[in-house]
């Protein structure tokens, strides 16, 4: 059972693999979008909810790997299952390096394809989850006057409230004032908390 | 003619010295017999009548008599007399030149014709029978006569010599009608000989007139051998002046020197022979030209001691003699020909073969002659044929076509055979004549060349299936995974509470399709890889073109290449076999793919397309690939590869699958260009309505 809005995409042009594998998924309570392209899977795939992509390597117009490296430039984070007639090896080191959750030849076991996604779903969980974390951070950080990011950005270089002072040309204790303001904006209690933090937002 | 009035002398001489008289007179009388023997038996033909007329004057001279007649009595009217020669008086009344005797003087004719003297002296004794001579005499004015019957060796009688007194009566004693007998004999002997030179006068012109209305060379060769007597057909035919005589050294010049001792060895054994001698040789005549002579001749019977004369006819057989020669050059030319001949008649009875028929169909001649050409027929052949050949050799028409024949051994053959009448000057078929070629150990070679093409086509169909065989495994891999997750997708719904029966249905549905699908790639594997022989069925092109790419449609996917079709919207169809047809669409295709491994996958794209044209089905292969050499016909070439691995027999075994199918493989396209290449194939359109 999948949680809640979570989805299973699932794209091969070949209808029967497409039905078959849908029905596999569906019986064991998982969400499923076939789709018989990559033209139509494109226009129709939402990032809001934690989800998972079965893809069939060998189509017409636009391969799974091929498909794969345009979803990475555009930032989707969309943990992908492969699946492949013949198993290459060359291509599935390929598919797992560029960040492939797993790589099944047909004929897949049901139980093999179904670990597969459900491992693709628990990441894409995790990376959901990560996502809505910087995007919390963000939020905080967006909150900063423009003297407490030179601050923050000065705290987090491991510079003392003295150097800090010098180079703003403020007295220490003016330091002192906005770097207890950022930590709480930033929601961190400890200066290492705060590098993390800022590590974080680094793109 | 003063003579007559000279007679004076009595008629009746004095009893008294009559018999001297009648010795001195009969004297001169036999003397003068004598004369006129003499003369007439040395005289020419033509001076005979003058013979005669001088004879007839001397007799009435000598007899004191005024008339002398000659009558003739033409044996095809023997009751008229012909006035011969007449020798009489000037005061004489002539008798008319012809005389219906049986009218006029019956009983004179009677006399004559009955061989007896009519001896009258005075007329006016006859005997009553004779009124009407009498009135004949008396009109004439003829006192007394005399009239010999004439006749040679006994036999008919030819006509008579008269002698007629008119001035005065006489007596005609038994000594002087004795006598004029004798004068009778001679004249008769010279009507006799006349008509006999006037038959052979007759005869002559007869033979001359049915010698040149048959162009016939007449000749004679006389006793001595040394010359001949010939007509003018003769000089004629040896293109000489016209002669009477050609000496045999002479015509032997003339003689072709082959045949030289030929004629002159026959010449002499002709005259020993008493058979018909026949010759056939040739001349060379005056101005160069050669002819052939027919010469035959015989030997005519004469005196026994005497050598024969050679009696002969010779005609011109220069024509007969060529066309014999055309004949026998022509039938040699048959005899010789290495194509079996058949005549038959109009029955379809063979009338003559040649010796090529002997061999090739095992029948002797006596056994074929008389026999129809169906001793030969297998049942191989099918009825059709025979009934399209009728059809054609009654129309006039020559016929061509293949039998699969029966030898008398039973072995089968193949003969090709043109067939024609024989039409006559009037424009009738007459005769069929067959001209027939074994054609059994070119059929034999044919096939075996074909079989070396379909292993050779098979061979290539193979490969081409191993390079394949990756994705094939896929193509047949696909439905085999589907099935397996139908069905393990079925075992997960039956664990469901409650399991949903409706979806379990449908899957297994689905499963049995995929099921037939993967049966359907495995019968399209056999087929391309089972060595069979060549079927020609109606085909679809844009099916063709759909199951190759069925076939390579995973190879395709995998070379990320993409495949449109433009294909006929009226279906064209074609006859071919499938497999070997197929087998050219997906050379070309994994050529085009081949082709296009180097472009960008956005830039690989194969297009396929069939188009009806003009009585053909076109099917073309395009790619956007590296293009073809500046030489484009060298990739057709055996052993042109751009393979590491290839034969390069693929694109040479396809153009020959399409040559035997009568069609035309080529292709478009350089490297120059860049712009790919287009490989064509256009096949006869099978029409509408044909099976």
């Amino acid at each position: 059972m999948s949680a809640p809005g979570q989805t299973v995409y699932l794209l091969d042009d070949e209808p029967g693999m497409l039905k078959a594998i849908t029905r596999l998924l569906k019986a064991e309570g998982l969400e499923v979008c076939a789709f018989a392209s990559a033209s139509d899977f494109l226009a129709s795939y939402r990032a809001d909810t934690p989800s998972c992509l079965v893809l069939d390597v060998a189509m017409p117009e636009l391969n799974g790997l091929e498909l794969q490296r345009r979803l990475t430039r555009s930032g989707v984070l969309l943990p992908i299952v492969f699946l492949t007639g013949h198993g290459d090896i060359p291509m599935s080191v390929q598919a797992i390096k560029a960040g492939a959750v797993d790589f099944l030849t047909k004929p897949a076991r049901a139980a093999d394809l179904i670990r597969a996604v459900r491992a693709a779903l628990q990441r894409a969980v995790e990376q959901h989850e990560q996502v809505s974390e910087l995007a919390a951070l963000r939020e905080r950080y967006a909150t900063l006057t423009k003297r407490e990011c030179e601050v923050m950005a000065r705290v987090v270089a491991g510079k003392l409230n003295k150097q800090i002072a010098d180079e703003l040309g403020v007295g220490d204790h003016t330091i002192k004032v906005h770097r207890a303001r950022v930590m709480q904006k930033m929601g961190v209690v400890s200066l290492a908390d705060l590098v993390r933090a800022a590590g974080r937002l680094k793109p | 003619m003063t003579d007559g009035e000279k007679i004076s002398a009595p008629a009746v001489s004095p009893p008294g010295d009559a018999a001297r008289t009648d010795y001195g007179e009969r004297f001169r009388f036999e003397s003068l017999l004598t004369d006129l023997s003499a003369r007439f038996i040395n005289v020419h033909a033509d001076q005979l009548d003058a013979v005669i007329c001088d004879a007839q004057r001397q007799i009435c001279e000598f007899l004191k008599v005024d008339v002398c007649s000659l009558w003739r009595a033409p044996s095809e009217k023997p009751d008229t007399l012909v006035l011969v020669q007449l020798y009489h008086p000037p005061d004489f009344l002539p008798p008319p030149l012809a005389t219906d005797s049986s009218d006029e003087s019956p009983w004179a004719l009677t006399l004559m014709q009955q061989g007896r003297d009519l001896v009258v002296a005075c007329i006016e004794d006859t005997p009553p029978e004779a009124e009407q001579d009498r009135v004949l005499w008396r009109r004439l004015g003829v006192k007394s006569l005399v009239s010999i019957p004439l006749s040679v060796g006994g036999e008919r009688t030819l006509g008579a010599l008269n002698l007629c007194c008119i001035r005065q009566e006489r007596q005609w004693d038994q000594h002087l009608v004795s006598r004029l007998r004798l004068v009778g004999q001679i004249f008769a002997n010279a009507l006799a000989r006349q008509d006999v030179e006037r038959e052979l006068k007759e005869s002559r012109a007869r033979l001359a007139l049915a010698t040149s209305a048959a162009d016939i060379g007449l000749w004679v060769l006389d006793r001595t051998g040394t010359c001949f007597w010939v007509n003018d057909k003769i000089s004629e035919l040896f293109g000489i002046p016209p002669t009477d005589e050609l000496e045999v050294a002479r015509f032997l010049a003339f003689v072709h020197p082959e045949d030289h001792e030929l004629v002159s060895s026959s010449i002499d054994a002709a005259r020993q022979s008493s058979q018909l001698t026949a010759i056939e040789y040739r001349i060379v005549r005056p101005d160069g030209a050669i002819r052939w002579m027919f010469s035959r001749g015989r030997p005519i019977d004469g005196a026994q001691d005497l050598p024969r004369l050679l009696m002969g006819i010779t005609f011109d057989v220069t024509d007969r003699k060529n066309a014999e020669e055309r004949v026998l050059q022509l039938s040699l030319a048959l005899e010789q020909s290495p194509a079996s001949v058949v005549i038959t008649d109009l029955q379809g009875t063979i009338r003559y073969v040649n010796r090529k028929f002997t061999e090739v169909s095992g029948y002797s001649r006596e056994e074929a002659i008389g026999r129809n050409p169906r001793i030969l027929k297998s049942g191989e052949t099918p009825p059709e044929t025979y009934q399209e050949l009728w059809a054609c050799i009654t129309g006039g028409n020559t016929w061509r076509g293949e039998f699969h024949n029966l030898r008398k051994n039973g072995e089968l053959f193949w003969e090709a055979a043109s067939i024609s009448p024989v039409v006559d000057a009037n424009g009738r078929i007459t005769h069929f004549v067959g001209v027939k070629e074994d054609i059994t150990a070119q059929r034999r070679s044919e096939q075996e060349l074909q079989q070396q093409r379909q292993e050779l086509a098979h061979l290539s169909r193979v490969m081409t299936m191993s390079e394949l065989s990756g994705s094939l495994a896929h193509e047949l891999n696909q439905p085999l995974a589907i099935i397996l997750t139908n069905a393990e997708a079925a075992q997960r719904l039956l664990a469901q509470e409650p399991p949903d029966l409706a979806e379990v249905r449908d899957t297994l549905a689905d499963i049995v399709s995929e099921d037939q699908r993967a049966g359907n790639i495995i019968r399209r594997l056999r087929a391309m890889l089972k060595p069979g022989h060549t079927q020609l069925e109606p085909l679809s092109a844009n099916e063709l073109v759909e199951d190759v790419l069925r076939i390579a449609r995973s190879d395709l996917i995998g070379r990320g290449i993409t495949a449109q079709t433009v294909l006929d919207a009226r279906g064209p169809r074609v006859t071919g076999d499938r497999i070997q047809l197929q087998q050219v669409i997906l050379n070309l295709v994994l050529n085009a793919a081949e082709a296009m491994a180097a472009k960008a996958p956005t830039q690989r794209l194969l297009s396929l397309a069939t188009e009806q044209r003009d009585g053909l089905v076109r099917i073309s292969v395009s790619d956007t690939g590296c293009g073809l050499p500046s030489n484009v016909e060298s990739i057709f070439e055996p052993f042109y590869t751009t393979k590491k691995e290839g034969l390069g027999l693929g694109l040479t075994i396809c153009r020959s699958i399409v040559s035997s199918h009568h069609g035309r493989l080529w292709a478009e396209g350089s490297v120059a260009e860049r712009s790919g290449a287009t490989f064509y194939m256009d096949l006869p359109l099978l029409a509408e309505g044909q099976p």
